[in-house]
C-alpha cells in the first residue's frame, strides 16, 4: 500500500524544505494555467515537466511515481475512451455489432485527447504538492489563510485516525486470514462484514482512549504546528519565473 | 511529605462493578514505585484517579498536598504526566514534533519554550532528529519513547505509566529501565508504574504495591514484597532470583538474602569451596 508512505516520501524529499506556500502556489498556479490554456500538447508538456520535478528534484522514486500515476490513469482511460463514441458529428469509422452501429467521431477523439492531457497534467500538479508537503503542513498553510481552527483540528485528527484504523484493520485481516477467514469468496465476504462492524466499535473505543489521553494533557482546543517558514519571497520569485516560462511555452507551441 | 496520596478510595464503573475498594496509596518524592497485580485488579483505574481522569465515589486523592478537584484539574495535570499502555492511544498528532508539543501548548508555554522543551524531551528519550517523522512510521518502542517525550515536554513532577513494559522485547525493557532511572537521576521525577514483568522491577523500583481485587494486599520495599511467599497466593510469581533463594533455604542451604544474581552465585561458589 504505497499511498500509506506518501508522507514518508514527502518528509524525505529535498522539496520538503521549500516553504509551504511555494509548493501550493506552484502546483495550484500550474493547475490554473492548464485550465486557461487548452492545448493538449501544452498539457502533456506540463505533465512531463511536473513528473521530472517530482522524480528528479523531489527525489520520489520513479517506481513509486509510476504506481501512483497508474491509479488515476486506470479510471481516466476508460472514462475518456467513451468520449470518442459520443461527441460528433464527423464520423471517422463505424463498428457494426448486429443491429447496433457504433460511430467513432473525429471531434470525440480530439475531446478525449484534450481531456486526457489536461487530467494528466492536473494530476501531476497535485502529486507534486502531495509528495512534497506533509498533510499537517498543508493544513497549517490553509489555517494561515483563514481556514477555521476547528476544521484544521478535525482534519488533522481524522488524518491521524486513518492510520490508526488501517493498522487496526490490518491486524484483524491477519487474524481472520490465520483462521481461513479469507479463503474463498464467501468466507472473504463474511469476514469482510465482520471486520467492518468490529472496526467501527474498535475505532470508537480508540476514540475514547485518545480523548482521555488528550484530557490528560489538558487539551484546550489548540493544535501545535511545525515551526517552518510558510512564505519565502525568493522561492516565490522562482515560482513566478517558472509560471512565466510555462506561458512562454504555451505560445511557442501554438506558434509551431 | 508524600507527593502523591490516595486515601481510602472507592470506585465503580457504570455497570455497577466495584473496581476499587478502599485503596490507600502513598508515594514519596523522587521514588520509583511499582504497582503489580493480576489483570482486572484495578491498577489502571487507580492510576486514572491520580490524573483526575476519574474521580472516586468515596475517599480523596492528593497531589503535593492538594486534593484533586474538578476546579484544579489544570494545575494537577500540569504536575502529573500520564503514559497510557498503548502509545497509539496517546499519540494524536501527525508528526512527532506536534505530538510532543501538544502538552506544553495546552499548558500555555510560549513558542520558544515549546520549541526548546520539545527538543530537550526528544533528546532525553534518545529520539532527537525524529521531529518531522510521522508516528505511524515508527516502531512500537519508538512510539513509547515519543509518548514519554510528550509528557516530559511540560515538565511534570510525577509520571504515571500504565504497563510501560508491555509489548517491549527484553532489550526494549532494559532500555526503558535505563531511561526511567535516568529521568529520576537527571530530573528528580517521581515515577509510579504498573507491570506484570516482576523480574523487570529488580534494580529499578524503591517500593512495590501488590493490588488484588481493588485493594492493596502488600506494600513495602522491593525485596521484601517480591520475596514474600503470599505473592504466589495472589496469583503472581516471585522473581527467579528469589525463587532460587527460597528453594535453597528449603533444602537447608544457609545463604544470605541476595540483592542480585551475582551475589547469589558468589555465595553458592563460596559454600561449594568451603565444602571442598
Amino acid at each position: 500500500m504505497e499511498f500509506l508512505n506518501l508522507e514518508h516520501y514527502a518528509l524525505k524529499s529535498p522539496a520538503y524544505m521549500l516553504s509551504t506556500w511555494t509548493k501550493i502556489i506552484l502546483s495550484i498556479g500550474t493547475l490554473i494555467m492548464l485550465m486557461i490554456f487548452d492545448l493538449p500538447s501544452f498539457s502533456f508538456a506540463v505533465f512531463i515537466i511536473m513528473s521530472i520535478l517530482i522524480t528528479s528534484y523531489s527525489k520520489i522514486p520513479v517506481r513509486v511515481y509510476k504506481k501512483l500515476i497508474f491509479i488515476p490513469f486506470s479510471f481516466l482511460v476508460p472514462a475518456t475512451a467513451v468520449l470518442i463514441f459520443l461527441i460528433g458529428p464527423t464520423e471517422l469509422y463505424t463498428i457494426i455489432v448486429g443491429p447496433i452501429r457504433i460511430n467513432v467521431y473525429k471531434e470525440g477523439i480530439v475531446t478525449a485527447i484534450q481531456t486526457m492531457a489536461r487530467a494528466m497534467g492536473g494530476i501531476s500538479c497535485l502529486y507534486f504538492l502531495v509528495l512534497t508537503t506533509p498533510m499537517a503542513e498543508l493544513f497549517n498553510g490553509l489555517r494561515n489563510i483563514g481556514l477555521p481552527e476547528f476544521i484544521v483540528e478535525i482534519s488533522l485528527m481524522i488524518y491521524r485516525f486513518i492510520f490508526v484504523s488501517i493498522e487496526e484493520a490490518e491486524r484483524m485481516v491477519i487474524a481472520a486470514s490465520s483462521r481461513l477467514g479469507m479463503a474463498g469468496f464467501r468466507a472473504h465476504l463474511r469476514s469482510f462484514a465482520m471486520i467492518g462492524g468490529l472496526l467501527f466499535i474498535r475505532t470508537w473505543k480508540r476514540g475514547e482512549n485518545i480523548q482521555a489521553a488528550m484530557d490528560a494533557r489538558c487539551y484546550s482546543g489548540r493544535y501545535p504546528s511545525l515551526n517552518k517558514p510558510l512564505f519565502s519571497v525568493w522561492e516565490l520569485f522562482v515560482v513566478f519565473l517558472f509560471e512565466m516560462g510555462l506561458i512562454g511555452l504555451y505560445y511557442l507551441m501554438r506558434w509551431i | 511529605m508524600h507527593i502523591l496520596e490516595a486515601k481510602n478510595i472507592y470506585f465503580s464503573y457504570n455497570n455497577g462493578l466495584q473496581i476499587l475498594r478502599g485503596v490507600n496509596f502513598k508515594v514519596k518524592s523522587g521514588k520509583i514505585v511499582a504497582v503489580i497485580g493480576p489483570n482486572g485488579a484495578g491498577k489502571t483505574t487507580l492510576f486514572k484517579h491520580f490524573n483526575g481522569l476519574l474521580f472516586p465515589e468515596r475517599g480523596s486523592v492528593f497531589v503535593k498536598g492538594k486534593k484533586i478537584r474538578k476546579e484544579n484539574l489544570m494545575e494537577i495535570r500540569r504536575e502529573i504526566g500520564f503514559l497510557f499502555q498503548n502509545p497509539d492511544d496517546q499519540i494524536i498528532a501527525p508528526t512527532v514534533f506536534q505530538d510532543v508539543a501538544f502538552g506544553p501548548l495546552n499548558f500555555g508555554f510560549d513558542e520558544n519554550m515549546i520549541e526548546h522543551n520539545v527538543r530537550e524531551a526528544l533528546k532525553l528519550v534518545g529520539m532527537e532528529g525524529y521531529e518531522n517523522k510521522s508516528p505511524h512510521n515508527l516502531s512500537y518502542g519508538q512510539k513509547k519513547r515519543i509518548a514519554i517525550a510528550g509528557i516530559l515536554a511540560y515538565q511534570p513532577s510525577i509520571m504515571i505509566l500504565d504497563e510501560p513494559f508491555a509489548g517491549l522485547d527484553p532489550e526494549g525493557v532494559r532500555d526503558f529501565k535505563r531511561l526511567l532511572l535516568k529521568l529520576r537521576k537527571d530530573l528528580g521525577l517521581t515515577v509510579v508504574f504498573s507491570s506484570h514483568d516482576i523480574n523487570a522491577l529488580l534494580g529499578l523500583v524503591d517500593r512495590v504495591h501488590v493490588m488484588i481485587d481493588g485493594q492493596i494486599l502488600l506494600e513495602g520495599k522491593t525485596e521484601e514484597v517480591l520475596s514474600n511467599p503470599s505473592l504466589e497466593k495472589a496469583g503472581l510469581e516471585m522473581p527467579v532470583l528469589f525463587r532460587i533463594y527460597h528453594a535453597l533455604i528449603h533444602k537447608g542451604v544457609e545463604i544470605p538474602f541476595p540483592a542480585d544474581e551475582t551475589e547469589i552465585v558468589e555465595n553458592l561458589v563460596r559454600i561449594l569451596n568451603d565444602e571442598k
